[in-house]
């Protein structure tokens, strides 16, 4: 039997086989091969990420720069300008070195030796401006004090330079009368517009669009040269190149008919950066003989607005204030003295349905103070002590209870008192340090859920006055920056 | 010597017959040599040492004639020198020679009508017949020659003209050919041959130098002349090797223009018959004719290396001459002669491809038609016209209806997308404003995109740049016409392909409308998926291709196969490289089964040619980007990675082919459970089978890829691929094997009885066949409702772009999005970032100082921060809206900007106020590019000349 007669008898063979025999073999593999293909796909395919990333990194501050109020001091002023470098909270490092120089904000400053946790004096002189770099950088603060003892207080932060400022409660009248003080730290110039805003609307000024301020210079505006005999102002900064900082010094007869010869009360008042729907006013003056709130429209719509008091107990609406209606481009003084509780420290909540700025202003004896719109504290924020006055810091919670830390310092650091405040939810709550402390540090509550906390330092008892606490700059949230394919 | 009886007074004609090897002619030679009605007064024969027996085949046949022996090295010209010596002395101008090859057989009246033209025209000296070719017999070969610019040999006739006496008109020319030439004897003496002419164009030499010599050459019809031209179709044995003929040809041509040519015009023809020569080279090259490049070069430098030749030559001449060169200017081809010839030959190149395409055609009719036509065809249907017109053919043809219904369904579904603008969206970046811009993408060494790059550019740029050139350099239009046309162009593919593989017209057109609907129906064309959309348009053209790759195909079919199988392999991986090992998978199935079975022969090489050639015919980027992107740019298909519009890849999804947001999974569940029922049946298994093994390749790479995720290195989040490819080939071979299977379903499932599985049959057939039906009408319906749109693609304002365009260094910085969810930025020199442009923007790594300050930007910017923008060449910085307010607050305010003009309401731009410098850009550029450039160049000239159709050389 030959090769090819073998092959017939097997396929012959073969052919009687069932069906499925081994022609079925190779479909049937392959189509399994493909559903295990398949179920491969399913259980292990990956999920795609988002190209946007929603983490921003944050990194701490090596940079800092601002400048105080460049006035100089009046006769019976005393002036005092205090730099602090607060202890850093646990979770940030700041490095070591560093430089820190102050000095006019046309000089290149001089340089200051301060250790962290002390505070230290330095000239009021020309500003001053402060420039800090390294491990100086990181939680650097600056109070200016202008102080006619029992009299008359007003302390104002040293802001950093930004390109929008937005000032509510200026005057250009004669018992109040307010100056813009306008300082540009850059090497380029910056160039600003001044809008105002008076009760009958959008104030029409001159001269005021495309104001240069030269690099390292100072430029001061007074509001009654561009908007006289208006007694209550809003007042906008706006730079289109360039960055500034703003501050106004406000001075205000708090009893203009019964000694007509007083000195006015001088106050720095706080500026806020954009006008916003919701406001949170804090640093109400526990003591206090006169409020009077005053909220400014910049939009196009009129504007209702809301008001609550965060009082002690929560937030409530007061009885007898109603909604308050403010026209566009005007600004509106509402009379708190009824309306507000007694002897409690208070803040304000606002809200509108178009963003407004607002303040409250608060006089007591001869001196007056601005309740001004605060953030949630995002970190550590400080303010200064002034000895032999009342200082208070008051805390409003969000609408969670939270705790956040009070500790007061001496000059040298040292720590002199402290708390841990208990606020309830949309309340708040107040404390005052011990004497021989310097400044304050109020650093919120970093747990997981608790809630936000937002305040201010009132100063009374001689004097009247109030900064709003802001976070210091230790972290910088550096938001996520990725070059992009198209 | 003998004298034959005299038949005319006065005229005495030598017959001078030259013999080399030509006992295959001579017989007949001498015969009509000897039936000359007008004999002439003497023959003398020279033999130049044939080996054969022609010098006895004369003497027999011309016991009386002077038969001389020359030596086997003896040229034509020294030849007829020995006859002429062997003559008496020159008795008066009208002793004539009339000049004889072995292969050149006189009409019985050739000389009588020679003479008859001498003595009526006394001036002439040299007299020529009508050649006419041997052993035709009717087709005219020579009826007088000259010369053109080129070197070519002019005879005025088409080729293979037959003689209608069409030409018959005795008139002044350049030169005759000697076979049959009748000439003075005391002109020839005088003249003689060139001795550097020892076998070719001596003719036309003679003719030309006789006619500086105030000679005059006619030639006459009414005598004819048949002749081989053995030498010149090198059918004689020869002391010159075959390969010589050509070269000899041409070295003759180039030699006697130069040294005939007027002195003025010797540079000129210097150059110009170069550089004809090198373009010559070149188109030889490129119908595959490498042979006759080198007997074309070989003949130029011959003759260039040697060029005392010349110059001796010319000083020759120039003493014989008494005409002044431009006298005899009309009696040489007119000027525009080689360019005709130029077209002539370009048109022939086309027609031999429309023949093969014919070709291709009739032997698929052929196959076609042989089972219904068996028998004997008479030979008047044969000769019938095959049908009435095109329309007709048009209208009684389906595949034509199909085809048309696509077309019109694919104007319907583009109903969103037509109108001004330019279409984009998705994955799909808009198309650059010239095919140009895709040419110097492709060419530069250096991209200037982001802070600079050496990226090799993607390899579907090259395509794209081609197919816009053709498109008359509108780059807008091959974007349009890929995505709104992809069904009709898919499906005419798939048609084709389907054709030859299932030879079923109704199962090919179900195929076809099925496989062509799948562009829109996995989503690809909706979310602008380049690779996919092109992928699909590719992929039939290319299995049509290694469809004769198989052993039953003849060699050089095979060979061709494998080449144009490269060319298509390399289209479809440029745009999806993940294609590249697709084809390395089946590749090794075909191996490994091929193997198993019979005629593996050459099966390796056929499969590895296509696989290795694509390499190369990508090359700067299929190696460079290894190196730039990372080895994941292998994955990625055409287009943006789009990780907002990815979704994981499930089961279903795989399984239906919806990679992305297409039809409903369900439409294709038609075709899928045709495909395993496919494999039921018994006769088509084997093929059916084949096309399985492709599915369950496309579908394990699928799972493999899906299971990761990737990035390349100017986008390093790893994202998930887009298998859009993968899936699409699942559905194609999916598609294919329920064609092959459905092939005369009708028949079979009517012509037996299954029991219950003929119901199941029908069902089976019924939703396969519905299936491409529902999704076109799906595709209809919804139109082209996806991230694909046409818009507005720039929103730059155009003097940014114009600085821009100006003077690189004035990049536009592009930043957007928000501080919570995080700034992109693009740096660009151009309007935008344009198809193509986005696989040379620059590693993350490259751009992290640009990162850095647009961090710093966002965050709490610094005037050191503006001045390195300036270092990197960022002239604006431009925030589409909505801009983020933070980052306008903070570029509003650094010091070193200025606000600029913005195109539209709440977009934001600046200026740097300092000059840009651009001195921080990484400088240096890729030397090894413009080589890999050149290779690839070479590579694809090299692989389309092979996968071309042979030429038939004809002669």
């Amino acid at each position: 039997m030959n090769a090819a007669e073998k092959g017939a008898r097997r396929r012959a063979a073969s052919r009687p086989r069932p069906r499925l025999g081994r022609s079925a073999v190779a479909p049937a593999a392959l189509v399994l091969l493909a559903a295990v293909a398949l179920l491969i796909t399913g259980a292990l395919g990956a999920t795609p990420q988002p190209d946007d990333a929603t983490t921003a990194s944050g990194g701490v501050v090596d940079h800092t720069t601002f400048a105080c109020p460049d006035q100089p001091a009046g006769r019976r002023d005393s002036v005092t300008t205090d730099l602090g470098l607060a202890r850093s909270p646990s979770d940030v490092t700041p490095p070591s070195g560093g430089a820190l120089t102050a000095g006019s904000v046309d000089s290149t400053g001089r340089s200051v030796d301060l250790a962290r946790g002390s505070l230290s004096r330095v000239s009021s002189d020309g500003g001053p401006a402060v420039d800090a770099t390294g491990g100086s950088a990181a939680g650097l603060f600056g109070f200016r004090t202008d102080e006619v003892t029992g009299r008359t207080l007003g302390v104002g932060a040293c802001p950093a330079p930004r390109a929008r400022w937005w000032f509510t409660g200026a005057g250009a009248g004669l018992d109040h009368s307010s100056s813009l003080l306008i300082a540009n730290l850059d090497p380029g110039p910056a160039v600003l517009d001044v809008h105002v805003l008076g009760p009958d609307g959008v104030v029409e000024t001159v001269a005021t669009d495309g104001i240069t301020v030269a690099p390292h210079s100072v430029r001061r505006i007074d509001l009654a040269d561009i908007a006289p005999q208006t007694d209550d102002l809003a007042v906008e900064v706006s730079a289109s190149r360039g960055r500034v900082v703003a501050s106004v010094t406000d001075s205000f007869a708090a009893q203009p008919s019964a000694q007509p010869s007083a000195q006015p009360g001088q106050e720095w008042l706080a500026a806020t950066d954009r006008a916003s729907r919701t406001l949170r006013l804090a640093g109400l003056p526990a003591t206090s003989s006169s409020s009077t709130l005053l909220v400014a429209n910049p939009s196009d719509l009129e504007a209702t607005v809301d008001v609550r008091v965060a009082g002690k107990r929560g937030t409530f609406a007061p009885t007898g204030l109603s909604t308050i209606t403010v026209a566009p481009g005007a600004i509106e003084t509402v009379d708190l003295a009824r309306v507000l509780p007694k002897k409690e420290p208070v803040a304000l909540r606002l809200r509108s349905r178009v963003p407004v700025v607002a303040s409250v202003r608060v006089t007591a004896g001869s001196d007056h103070a601005y309740a001004t719109p605060v953030s949630p504290l995002v970190g550590p924020a400080a303010a200064p002590v002034v000895p032999g006055l009342d200082t208070t810091v008051q805390l409003t919670a969000g609408a969670v209870a939270t705790m956040a830390a009070v500790v007061a310092y001496d000059a040298k650091g040292t720590r002199v008192d402290g708390t841990t405040l208990s606020i309830d939810a949309t309340a708040t709550a107040a404390w005052s340090p011990t004497k021989g402390a310097a400044y304050l540090v109020v650093t919120p509550s970093a747990d997981a859920g608790a809630g936000t906390v937002h305040g201010a330092v009132s100063y009374s008892g001689g004097g009247l006055a109030a900064v709003p606490l802001t976070a210091l700059p230790f972290r910088v949230e550096r938001p996520q920056v990725a070059p992009a394919l198209h | 010597m003998t004298t034959l009886p005299p038949a005319a007074r006065g005229a005495s004609v030598t017959a001078l017959l030259v013999s080399h090897e030509g006992s295959r002619w001579l017989p007949a030679v001498l015969g009509g040599l000897s039936g000359q009605t007008r004999a002439p007064d003497r023959v003398v024969a020279v033999d130049t040492g044939s080996t054969d027996e022609s010098p006895r085949l004369v003497r027999e046949a011309l016991p009386r004639a002077l038969l001389l022996e020359a030596p086997a090295t003896s040229a034509y010209g020294a030849a007829v020198r020995a006859g002429l010596d062997a003559l008496p002395a020159v008795d008066g101008p009208d002793e004539w020679v009339w000049l004889l090859h072995d292969d050149s057989n006189p009409a019985p009246d050739a000389l009588e009508q020679l003479l008859a033209a001498a003595e009526s025209d006394p001036s002439a000296d040299l007299l020529g017949p009508k050649l006419r070719e041997w052993p035709s017999l009717r087709r005219l070969l020579e009826v007088g020659v000259t010369v053109s610019g080129t070197g070519r040999r002019e005879t005025g006739l088409e080729r293979g003209e037959y003689d209608q006496g069409q030409h018959d008109r005795t008139r002044d020319v350049l030169a005759v050919n000697t076979a049959g030439m009748l000439v003075r004897r005391s002109v020839l003496e005088s003249l003689g041959f060139d001795r550097r002419l020892p076998l070719f164009g001596n003719d036309l030499d003679l003719g030309w130098r006789a006619a500086r010599a105030g000679h005059r050459t006619i030639v006459v019809p009414d005598a004819v002349v048949f002749h081989v031209e053995a030498a010149h179709r090198g059918v004689r044995p020869h002391q010159i090797g075959p390969a010589g003929y050509q070269r000899g040809e041409r070295a003759a041509a180039i030699y006697t223009l130069l040294v005939n040519g007027s002195s003025l015009a010797l540079p000129f023809m210097v150059v110009r018959l170069f550089l004809g020569s090198i373009v010559r080279v070149l188109g030889l090259l490129l119908v595959r004719a490498p042979g006759e490049a080198v007997d074309e070069l070989a003949g130029l430098v011959a003759t260039y290396l040697r060029p005392w030749r010349v110059l001796s030559g010319r000083r020759a001449r120039r003493r014989a001459s008494v005409v002044p060169a431009r006298e005899v200017r009309h009696l040489l081809a007119p000027p525009w002669m080689p360019y005709r010839h130029g077209l002539d030959f370009l048109s022939d190149i086309a027609s031999a491809v429309v023949l093969q395409a014919g070709d291709v055609t009739a032997a698929r009719r052929a196959r076609n038609a042989a089972p219904a036509e068996t028998g004997p065809v008479s030979e008047e249907s044969q000769n019938l016209p095959e049908d009435t017109g095109l329309l007709a053919r048009l209208v009684s043809n389906p595949a034509a209806w199909v085809f048309t219904g696509l077309l019109v369904a694919a104007l319907l579904a583009a109903r969103g997308l037509v109108g001004t603008g330019t279409l984009f969206g998705g994955a799909l970046l808009p198309a650059p404003g010239s095919a140009m811009d895709w040419w110097h993408l492709h060419l530069a060494t250096r991209h200037d995109t982001g802070v600079g790059s050496t990226s090799p550019v993607a390899p579907y740029v090259l395509p794209l740049a081609v197919v816009g050139t053709v498109l008359l350099g509108k780059a807008w239009l091959v974007v349009d016409v890929l995505f709104l046309l992809a069904v009709p162009l898919a499906a005419f593919g798939a048609y084709r392909f389907l054709l030859r593989v299932t030879t079923s017209l109704p199962m090919s057109l179900w195929g076809a409308v099925a496989y062509g609907v799948l562009p829109v129906v996995t989503g690809a064309v909706q979310e602008g998926r380049l690779g996919t959309v092109v992928g699909t348009l590719v992929l039939p053209w290319l299995a049509h291709a290694a469809l004769f790759l198989g052993p039953e195909h003849d060699q050089d079919r095979r060979r061709r196969a494998a080449w144009r199988t490269s060319l298509w392999l390399a289209l479809l991986v440029a745009f999806v490289p993940a294609a590249w090992l697709i084809a390395l998978l089946v590749a090794v199935v075909a191996l490994a089964v091929g193997l198993r079975g019979r005629g593996t022969q050459g099966l390796a090489a056929a499969v590895a040619t296509p696989l290795v050639a694509t390499l190369v015919l990508l090359l700067p980027w299929s190696v460079a980007t290894w190196t730039h992107q990372g080895a994941a740019s292998w994955l990625f298909e055409a287009g943006l990675p789009a990780p907002r519009l990815a979704q994981q890849l499930t089961a279903w999804a795989a399984l239906t082919g919806r990679p992305g947001a297409g039809a409903p999974g369900w439409m294709a569940l038609g075709v899928l459970l045709a495909a395993v029922v496919a494999l039921v049946r018994p006769d088509t298994r084997a093929a059916v089978l084949r096309a399985w093994a492709v599915l369950v390749v496309a579908l394990g790479l699928t799972a493999v890829l899906a299971a990761g995720t990737f990035s390349t290195a100017n986008a390093p989040t790893g994202q998930p691929l887009f298998l859009g490819f993968p899936l699409v080939l699942a559905q194609a071979a999916a598609i294919t094997a329920a064609a092959l299977a459905g092939t005369g379903i009708r028949r079979r499932l009517s012509g037996s009885s299954f029991g219950w599985r003929q119901p199941f049959g029908v069902l089976v057939v019924v939703l396969a066949a519905v299936a491409p039906v529902v999704s076109t009408l799906w595709w209809v319906w919804s139109g082209s409702d996806g991230p694909l749109d046409r818009g507005r693609a720039t929103t730059i304002p155009t003097y940014m772009t114009d600085a821009a365009a100006a003077d690189p260094v004035d990049g536009i910085l592009v930043v957007q999005g928000s501080r919570e969810r995080g700034f992109t930025y693009v740096l660009t020199r151009t309007p935008g970032v344009r198809l193509g442009d986005d696989s040379v923007l620059p590693s993350t790594e490259d751009q992290a100082a640009l990162t850095h300050f647009v961090e710093d930007l966002a965050t709490a910017p610094e005037p050191s921060d503006v001045a390195g923008l300036t270092g990197l060449g960022v002239a604006y910085v431009y925030a589409p809206r909505p801009a983020d307010i933070g980052l306008v607050g903070n570029l509003d305010s650094v010091s070193g900007l200025s606000t600029g003009s913005a195109g539209r309401p709440g977009d934001r731009a600046w200026q740097v106020e300092a000059a840009p410098t651009g001195a921080d850009r990484p400088s240096g550029s890729d030397a090894l590019r413009g080589w890999l450039l050149g290779l690839q160049g070479i590579a694809v000239v090299v692989v389309a000349v092979l996968a071309a159709p042979t030429r038939k050389v004809g002669r």
